[in-house]
């Protein structure tokens, strides 16, 4: 409002683009056993999605489709119905090139095939930064295990960027019939959003009887009427104090999600990320990143 | 086509918002409610959106749920702002096409609600249109509203559809003859009448009466009446560049108020065109200039306090009532369903003094509920198994314990709630509020009809609940104070302070009613059967009473127990957006030393005269930096005692707080309505803290403590049926007084001297030698 705030917003904003069905997964694999942690989770959301998933060698060398699919060890049974594209020297320069031409892409590979003491491959780490719109990191250490999508954690920072995930989050969730459970993490050592129309855990609780259903049905309310759909997604909404990568890494846990998701802004260097970099690290499963329109 | 209403340009006076953020909405729908104190209404777009939540509340309409664990809440009436605009039938919305131009204003002056909106639909034509609504504080069963439509650069046919519609969870009883009440001889109102189901009594009655104004109607209006709806139609043929206006006035009755209800409404509202529109918005906006005469307070040197002090006047103006004597004013007042309309401390510590000494007559109307909902108290008190009244923590129409007994976390947790049982010093806050009334009024009348007997059952109340205890000390255990991150304790401070105080002004009154109305009193303690001895015992009780005072620090200990609890350093989790007990979590917090608000600090303000100021000043020190200001109530107050203590960047952080509390547009805060008593700290932290008026027993003092960046501080000032026109600036302090008869002023650190209606009086303050203030009369 003017009257306390010198910067009227003036942008006419409804509600956000709701994220689009997707149509086309790109897997990126290198040949080794680490890598192909990514396959399970790409052949569930293949299926519930019905996506295309496209295979993207990252490894070195030209390849025919024949070769790689038998030095990666993918073809029918792991992936019905994978296209398999080559890679030239630059695999991340290559996957960011497939997300952008493929419609409705997301990419799904794996954090690290090696020893990366950040948990980060290289290759990962520079398809982070160059800010893809989604993208599901993987992390190797669940191997190759059948992943199911039952339970989706979507982790809210009450701004309104963030209704964004909730949107691919309800998404999802209505394509596999998983439940999703909301977390806005309470931090310490972290200032107000400045967004216009944030809505993070209540700094006054005059009465807490009165106060928290007041907020909950408020945070729920702009989450579903902003970011998704209001029919047929059960939402559950959680709020913790602490420091939100632990925060959201611990529950993620606890609750067995198979799918955490989150929105960011592309910035995968800047220090915001810090807890992102921690949830994927250490959470246990996939993490779907949703990047807010912005950028 | 002329405007029925002006709309001051002043940017102070106006609440401005422009463009359209979804997310904002339901926060938005607070910030700019209209008001009258007896009916209240969100500022919902009139066409609506996905996140529109319209409500109309009329103060004391409670509707009383019969699941179990659940509480009265404010019901929600027929919402009578609906209007949809069809152009050659494409409905204008604001999520499509393209909106050229939006802004809602608020014009706190005039007390309406202002929306312009430029549109261009998918087919390119522009359509502007300009619109307002009020809710009349002349005539508090009126609510006006006024859409003007103007095509841009096409001409076609435009459809405005009104409506008034009952809420989707409302499920009344209707009575048979409702739709059936138009009359031939008043073919403009539609009248819409409605019973509540039992357990709810209320029978309310709408009428709504609409014109549509063009330079040549040849169209058509249609009525469709409905279920749940009534709809009046209006089709008309528009030039490009012509104007037409629709006029709405809605009349809201309650069986509270009258009789014959529907009769009632449909005569009002018929009589809206006959006295004129023009005449009835004209006679609104005089009504607020006046009130704003006697509340504004001025802040020269600082804009964006000078807007939030006006936007925290203008929703106390519109929440009061000084005609309904049974209503107080719940925590977020009427503009919206949080905290279901339910009356708290609130009203009596922090709002009351902003009506005291702007609006006396509404200050009696507050204070009278809790006369009418006396019975209910003494009922509460005797089911505890205490004596006298024992004020709910929480109440609604009936004065009955309206807090819920359970919360259920966001995490899920079910967390008992024990402030219905242990919150008891809001008893001594309504006896307190009783007595600044009758102190700063001197209205006798109200303390022998309504004040004295509330005075001696809250005191008699008080003389039951503590026990005298083996080390000859009066203790009183198991409660709640102020700061609720800790509960269930004993001998809270502010709750034996305030108890203490409410025995000794309990006796106090007894005597002065006694010596002054004999007749009054001779019934009264025959009636209450109270006597003599059981006053003596109240002041044997507070002489006793144990405040965990040391005299060695000059501290009070919170309560028994606080100075062992865990310390944290708040500052360690700064910069902090959310509240400690979030982060800590509700069991964790309770270990540890960090409060809620201001709680020996609010007892220090409320009863600044009883302690030294080296007391004053410790308390403030030691519990400032241990206080996390998890309540909206504890800012303002903190900036109030910081500033008399001359604490002034203190003050100043702690005001800027305050004044953000629903304005920030980024906390979300306000979604479930304005916080009223927040409001209320705010005016008292300008005028007791930094103008530094401090009303005494027989004397107005003002010390002020001025930000260096200020200019002046003016307002106006009732005290004993006298007004005073108080302007502070650096440096000196100007009291112009006006009224019958002679009082006391005292002006910086001067003495106490007698001021005569007529004059001015002024005060310098001389920096040299002896640091002191000198007056003069300056007529």
């Amino acid at each position: 409002m003017s009257a306390a705030s010198p910067k009227p917003n003036n942008a006419v904003s409804g509600q956000p683009e709701q994220l689009n069905s997707i149509c086309n997964l790109i897997i990126p694999l290198d040949g080794t056993v680490l890598s192909r942690s990514a396959i399970p989770v790409a052949r569930v959301l293949s299926e519930i999605c019905g996506a295309t998933p496209h295979v993207i060698y990252a490894g070195q060398g030209l390849l025919h489709p024949n070769e790689m699919s038998s030095l990666l060890g993918v073809g029918e049974p792991q992936l019905p119905g994978a296209v398999f594209d080559c890679c030239n020297d630059d695999p991340a320069g290559m996957i960011m090139e497939a997300a952008r031409n493929l419609a409705e892409s997301l990419i799904v590979m794996c954090t690290h095939s090696g020893s990366h003491p950040s948990g980060f491959g290289h290759v990962a780490d520079s398809v982070l930064a160059s800010g893809p719109e989604r993208i599901v990191m993987v992390p190797p250490e669940r191997g190759e295990r059948v992943w199911s999508l039952r339970r989706i954690l979507l982790a809210h920072d009450g701004t309104p960027d963030s209704d964004l995930a909730s949107g691919a989050a309800a998404e999802i969730s209505m394509m596999a019939d998983a439940e999703v459970t909301a977390l806005h993490v309470a931090a310490r050592q972290a200032a107000r959003p400045e967004q216009p129309g944030s809505l993070t855990a209540p700094r006054y609780i005059d009465q807490p009887q009165h106060e928290w259903p007041a907020w909950t049905q408020e945070f729920v309310d702009r989450m579903l009427t902003m970011g998704a759909p209001a029919s047929a997604v059960r939402f559950k909404l959680v709020v913790a104090g602490g420091r939100p990568g632990s925060e959201i890494a611990q529950l993620a846990r606890e609750k067995k999600a198979n799918l955490i998701v989150m929105a960011w802004d592309g910035e995968w260097q800047s220090a915001r990320h810090v807890a992102t970099r921690v949830v994927i690290r250490s959470c246990g499963c996939p993490v779907l990143l949703v990047r807010s329109r912005a950028q | 086509m002329a405007r029925t209403v002006w709309c001051t340009s002043d940017p102070l006076w106006l609440l401005r918002e422009e463009g359209f953020n979804l997310a904002r909405e339901h926060e938005l729908e607070s910030l700019l409610a209209i008001s009258n104190g007896y009916v209240g209404n969100r500022a919902s777009l009139a066409e609506g959106t996905p996140l529109s939540s319209p409500a109309t509340f009329a103060a004391g309409v409670f509707r009383h749920p019969q699941t179990p664990g659940s509480t009265p809440q404010l019901l929600i009436l027929p919402d009578w702002t609906g209007i949809r605009i069809w152009i050659e039938g494409y409905l204008l919305n604001m999520n499509e096409g393209h909106v050229l131009e939006h802004q809602r204003v608020l014009d706190m002056l005039h007390g309406a609600l202002w929306r312009t909106w430029r549109h261009r639909d998918p087919r390119g034509r522009e359509t502007s249109i300009l619109g307002y609504r009020l809710a009349s504080i002349a005539d508090r069963h009126l609510l006006l509203q006024s859409v003007t439509l103007k095509p841009e650069n096409y001409s076609g046919t435009v459809q405005l559809e009104a409506s008034i519609e009952l809420p989707p969870d409302l499920d009344p009883s209707l009575p048979p003859d409702w739709k059936t009440r138009r009359n031939a001889e008043r073919p403009n109102v539609l009248p819409l009448a409605f019973r509540m189901q039992a357990p709810d009594k209320h029978v309310l009655a709408f009428a709504v009466a609409g014109q549509l104004l063009c330079s040549r109607f040849d169209g058509k209006r249609e009525v469709i009446i409905e279920e749940r709806r009534i709809v009046e139609r209006f089709t008309a043929s528009l030039e490009r560049g012509a104007e037409c206006q629709l006029l709405r006035a809605v009349s809201i009755f309650t069986s509270r108020d009258t009789n014959n209800l529907p009769e009632h409404a449909v005569d009002h509202a018929n009589s809206v065109f006959a006295c004129g529109f023009d005449a009835l918005a004209r006679a609104h906006s005089l009504g607020w200039r006046e009130r704003w005469e006697g509340a504004d307070v001025q802040v020269e040197g600082d804009d964006e306090l000078q807007s939030a002090l006006r936007f925290s006047t203008y929703h106390l103006i519109a929440a009061a009532n000084p005609e309904d004597p049974r209503v107080s004013i719940g925590a977020r007042a009427l503009t919206g369903e949080a905290y279901k309309g339910h009356v708290f401390w609130d009203t009596e510590i922090f709002m009351l003094p902003f009506y005291i000494h702007t609006y006396p007559a509404a200050a009696r109307a507050l204070l009278s509920y809790r006369f009418h909902t006396l019975d209910a108290a003494r009922e509460k008190a005797r089911s505890a198994g205490f004596r006298g009244a024992m004020y709910p923590w929480e109440s609604a129409d009936s004065g009955q314990e309206t807090t819920p007994r359970a919360v259920i976390s966001p995490n899920g947790e079910i967390i008992p709630v024990l402030n219905g049982d242990m919150e008891i010093h809001i008893t001594a806050d309504v006896a307190f509020a009783i007595w600044q009334y009758w102190n700063a009024t001197g209205d006798d009348e109200f303390l022998r009809s309504t004040g004295i007997e509330i005075m001696l059952e809250t005191a008699r109340f008080w003389a039951s609940r503590g026990v005298l205890e083996q080390d000859s000390r009066y203790h009183i255990r198991h409660v709640i104070g102020p700061d609720e991150y800790h509960e269930n304790v004993d001998d809270n401070a502010y709750t034996n302070l305030m108890a203490t105080w409410n025995l000794r002004h309990g006796a106090a009154a007894a005597r002065i009613v006694q010596s002054r109305w004999p007749d009054v009193w001779g019934e009264l303690s025959a009636r209450l059967r109270v006597s003599d001895e059981e006053i003596e015992l109240w002041l044997k009780f507070a002489d006793a009473m144990f405040t965990g005072f040391n005299p060695e620090t000059d501290i009070f200990e919170q309560f028994s127990g606080y100075f062992g609890k865990e310390p944290i350093d708040l500052k360690s989790f700064e910069p902090r957006s959310a509240a400690m007990d979030v982060i800590l979590g509700h069991h964790r917090i309770q270990q540890t030393n960090v409060v809620k608000q201001a709680d020996v600090v609010m007892a220090m303000y409320l009863l600044w005269n009883d302690f030294a100021a080296e007391i004053r000043e410790a308390n403030f020190q030691y519990y400032e930096p241990r206080t996390g200001h998890g309540s909206s109530l504890s800012p303002a107050i903190h900036a109030l005692v910081a500033a008399r203590l001359g604490n002034r960047s203190l003050a100043q952080q702690y005001l800027r707080q305050a004044s953000e509390i629903d304005l920030s547009n980024n906390m979300g805060n306000a979604a479930g309505g304005v916080h009223a008593a927040a409001m209320g700290g705010l005016w008292q932290a300008i005028v007791f803290g930094f103008a530094g008026v401090q009303p005494e027993d027989n004397c107005i003092a003002i010390m002020p403590n001025m930000l260096s960046h200020w200019r002046r501080i003016s307002f106006p000032f009732r005290w004993r049926n006298r007004l005073l026109r108080v302007s502070v600036e650096p440096g000196s302090i100007h009291v112009g007084v006006s009224g019958d008869g002679e009082i006391k002023l005292r002006l910086g650190n001067g003495s106490a001297f007698v001021a005569s209606p007529g004059h001015d009086y002024r005060a310098e303050f001389e920096c040299t030698g002896s640091n002191s203030w000198q007056h003069g009369d300056t007529k």
